[in-house]
């Protein structure tokens, strides 16, 4: 027995398979079957064209939205902030000043805020005489007029200047 | 000019992708049905396993490779895996005796040799996992070299050798059997 009569078990499996190939002695897929399916894959195409068909959309919404910020941002309505002074000044006439009177002044005891159990009152002491009024008549200042001048600073500081006759002398 | 749905429809872009797919159905469906015809069990199964990996094809254009034999490498795994999915779902596995006795029987009715064979290896093919069943149909029908079977399906060559081994095993205590009673 030679190698063409007992051949090798793979060899004779082959052989085997391809006796039987199930493809071997069927034709192909005829051609209504290729247009077919052909037809089918080619309009299954879109999946990428659904993709890209919100684009116009997309696009369209983003340039709404844009032209919306700038009109917000530059609009008619939109008023620019004048700049503030760093000053604000005003030269106010102040009513006229009551008549220096000065009041009198009694002596009085000093009160201490502590318990008196804990602290004995001293004895009090007179107070300093009081400063003598000037010389100058109280009548005749109040006849003249006080000039305040009133500002604020950007940090909100309020300055008031009183300008008084007396002063200016 | 105003963009349009229909000017990106009609864009090169598109159009470039649409005769890309055209290109890769005109260029493999031949070669695939019969890669089909062999893995499967009847003819119609075949169509509809080699529309569904083109279908696969249009759905997900960027995961098919570019260049002729990556992309038929892409094609010819993803109709594994269609056979595969398949098997799975439809329990082929448990359903092969039955439809061992069944195409024996259809068998019985057509006295033709070559009609045995064909059913006899079809019927054999079935009871082998959708991966043996490629590496067989590959290696030992279509003569694809072990190599090229590995880079076909992307799996290292000792795979396909192993699954090669498993399956003369299977196969040959089925066909050999039947050649030895006839």
């Amino acid at each position: 027995m030679n190698a063409d009569q007992h051949p090798e078990p793979s060899d004779r499996l082959r052989q085997a398979l391809r006796q039987g190939d199930p493809a071997a002695h069927e034709p192909g897929l005829t051609a209504d079957e290729v247009h077919t399916i052909r037809r089918a894959v080619l309009t299954a195409a879109p999946e990428p064209r659904r993709q890209t068909a919100w684009f116009p959309l997309v696009a369209t919404g983003a340039a709404a939205l844009l032209a919306l910020a700038l009109a917000v941002a530059f609009g008619p309505w939109h008023r620019p902030q004048a700049p503030k002074s760093p000053v604000q000044m005003a030269a106010v006439p102040t009513p006229v000043a009551a008549p220096l009177v000065p009041p009198v002044m009694t002596p009085q005891p000093v009160k201490s805020s502590r318990p008196a159990r804990r602290h004995s009152v001293r004895a009090t002491q007179a107070p300093e005489a009081l400063p003598k009024p000037p010389n100058d008549s109280p009548i005749l200042m109040a006849s003249l007029p006080v000039r305040e001048i009133q500002f604020s600073t950007p940090g909100g500081t309020r300055v008031i200047w009183e300008l008084s006759p007396k002063d200016s002398r | 000019m105003p963009i349009t749905a229909r000017a990106i429809l009609d864009s090169p872009q598109t159009q470039t992708a649409t005769d890309r797919l055209a290109r890769l159905f005109d260029a493999h469906h031949e070669r695939l049905f019969r890669l089909a015809r062999r893995l499967s069990s009847d003819r119609e199964e075949a169509r509809d396993l080699v529309q569904e990996a083109f279908l696969r094809a249009a759905r997900s254009p960027k995961a098919v490779p570019e260049g002729a034999q990556p992309e038929e490498a892409w094609l010819v795994r993803t109709l594994v895996n269609l056979c595969r999915d398949r098997f799975r779902r439809l329990g082929v596995r448990s359903r092969a005796a039955s439809e061992i006795r069944r195409e024996e029987r259809s068998v019985s009715s057509h006295p033709e040799e070559a009609a045995v064979a064909r059913a006899t290896v079809t019927a054999a093919l079935a009871r082998l996992s959708p991966r043996r069943r490629a590496v067989v149909v590959l290696h030992e029908l279509e003569g694809v070299a072990v190599r090229e079977v590995a880079r076909l399906l992307g799996v290292a060559e000792v795979t396909v050798r192993w699954h090669l081994l498993a399956a003369r095993r299977d196969l040959a205590s089925l066909l050999l059997k039947e050649d030895s009673k006839s």
